[in-house]
């Protein structure tokens, strides 16, 4: 009776939730035909955001997941001076706006800010380019893989780890073939979570992107910028453009399983 | 290498990473709001005085609040759902639920306004049902933004929990049953408290993801209900009042991390694993 009250109600959430959303998106989007979303989506301006976005995942992802996977390791087996004060630190980008986050990088690191103005001088800039909306995407994704590897790193406990040990396995060896196989799933959850949100970033950009268009405007702040602009269409394509990169993502997520039909046994 | 160098030597580049990136940006902008007015504190005078400084401020609580306490309930039976689910249909529900989580804030802040506006899927189908005479208006209220925040947030909290539901393992529920509990005992007194730190993780999740959202706000609250985020870009990039923003950002920080060390504390106090 329980089970099938919370089937029902997973259903119908999926259903109002989840679908009913996309739906309206591609609604709006294809209001037109297919003519104008094409039109829409083929914009040069649209597809440099595209690239920007993309290439700005591309650079977040792999730095995300060794952060996230050392810091999650060391606070869950280790036990040291400053261990809650770095979970603590580890938090702290979830505690900051993400609005915050970017007036505070453009803060420092602006052309007024003391490191930014430092580096000026040598034909540095920081803010307002790729740099800029590679470090705040990077600052607001980081605690996404520690925060799902470390609950499963606590539940699971250090038994396993402890019998290689006795075994003879060195610390890389504990990792790759113990610790890893664990975490896999909650890692690959991580960097999905961490991708996704540096995909559609929105607040903590709009601030450090200086929103020049054709040139630093990621496909987000270009949904916006359209959508401001009373072209409707061009936002809603350009939304199932990031709709597609969300699928092209989840493709890419059943890859792994399949390359690794080990982990497939769980989800 | 010894344990503590190691454990170190594993720490630092996220360490690095949130000092450099954090540490200092947000000394920077605390220092403002103690340099930027006319005494040490007279930028936090200003804040609390003011009657709508202390609205925005309570009605993004709010939000938080309840987004997070609805996130919880449909989080918990999705995620269980999701758990106990054969694992071809468990591939399929967790792609659903990680879909719209992927297509970021702004495309599902966007779909809201779509669904929710006067000419908008709702009020479509409710005047053709003839249970309205006239289109509602449900943008730029506080329902608003709450539904398009659940929406946002519920996948984060449905996949924290999925990852700890499954790692708690069925021996024990069924150890439980052995020993004469029923099915409501078992998942009070087993599964609810090893679940707890995965339940904790998503409010803290949902819960800052909402206090602190600036695009949500934006375009479904509009100017009627601002909130921190809005607020906090209004005085940032229109008004260009440094200190004010500055501020406004003190404040999140603060109210944000008292709220997820508070959890924190909680977790570790109800977590039956960790220490």
């Amino acid at each position: 009776m329980l089970r099938r009250t919370l089937i029902a109600l997973a259903v119908l959430f999926a259903a109002v939730v989840i679908v009913l959303p996309v739906a309206a998106i591609l609604s709006r989007a294809f209001a037109e035909g297919v003519g104008a979303w094409w039109a829409a989506v083929s914009d040069p301006e649209t597809l440099q955001a595209v690239w920007l976005t993309v290439l700005t995942a591309l650079i977040v992802l792999p730095l995300n997941i060794l952060f996230g996977l050392c810091a999650a390791w060391a606070i869950a087996r280790f036990r040291f001076p400053g261990r809650r004060a770095l979970l603590i630190l580890i938090e702290i980008p979830f505690a900051v706006s993400p609005i915050v986050a970017g007036l505070c990088f453009l803060l420092v690191y602006g052309a007024y800010g003391p490191v930014g103005g430092a580096l000026q001088p040598y034909g540095l800039q920081l803010m307002f380019n790729l740099t800029g909306i590679v470090m705040v995407s990077l600052f607001v994704t980081c605690p996404f893989v520690v925060r799902e590897v470390l609950p499963v790193l606590q539940v699971t406990g250090e038994d396993e780890e402890k019998a290689a040990l006795t075994l003879g396995a060195n610390g890389w060896q504990i990792f790759r073939h113990v610790t890893l196989p664990n975490v896999t799933w909650a890692l690959v959850y991580g960097a999905i979570l961490a991708t996704a949100r540096a995909i559609g970033e929105f607040g903590a950009v709009s601030v450090v992107s200086g929103a020049i268009r054709g040139q630093t405007m990621t496909l987000p702040l270009q949904i916006e910028l359209l959508y401001n602009d009373y072209n409707t269409t061009g936002a809603f394509a350009a939304a199932t453009l990031l709709t597609a990169l969300a699928l092209l993502t989840l493709v890419l997520r059943g890859a792994i399983t399949a390359i690794h039909p080990a982990h497939g046994a769980r989800p | 290498m010894t344990a503590r160098t190691l454990a170190w030597a594993l720490a630092m580049p996220a360490l690095l990473l949130v000092l450099l990136g954090l540490g200092l940006p947000v000394l920077a902008t605390f220092a403002t709001t103690f340099t930027g007015g006319e005494g040490p504190l007279a930028a936090y005078a200003e804040f609390f005085t003011s009657r709508f400084r202390r609205v925005v401020l309570w009605r993004t609580f709010e939000v938080a609040a309840v987004t997070t306490l609805i996130s919880l309930v449909f989080g918990f039976a999705a995620a269980w759902v999701v758990a106990k689910s054969p694992a071809r249909l468990k591939s399929w529900l967790i792609i659903a639920a990680v879909f719209p989580l992927l297509t970021g804030v702004v495309v599902r802040s966007f779909a809201w306004l779509v669904i929710l506006g006067r000419g908008g899927i709702v009020n479509e189908t409710l005047l053709a049902l003839g249970a309205i005479a006239e289109p509602l208006s449900m943008l730029y209220t506080q329902g608003s933004v709450i539904v398009a925040m659940v929406y946002l947030f519920v996948p984060l909290m449905i996949l924290t929990l999925v990852g700890v539901l499954e790692s708690i393992p069925e021996d024990l529920t069924d150890a439980a049953a052995s020993l004469g509990a029923r099915p409501g005992a078992a998942f009070r007194q087993v599964v609810l408290p090893m679940a707890v730190p995965g339940l904790i993780v998503g409010s803290v999740l949902v819960f800052t993801g909402s206090f602190t959202s600036y695009a949500t706000p934006q375009l479904l609250g509009g100017e009627q209900q601002m909130m921190m985020g809005t607020f906090l870009y209004q005085r940032a990039m229109v008004t260009f009042d440094w200190t004010g923003a500055s501020t406004i950002a003190a404040v999140m920080v603060v109210v944000t991390l008292a709220t997820v060390l508070a959890m924190s504390r909680l977790a570790q106090r109800l977590n039956p694993v960790a220490s």
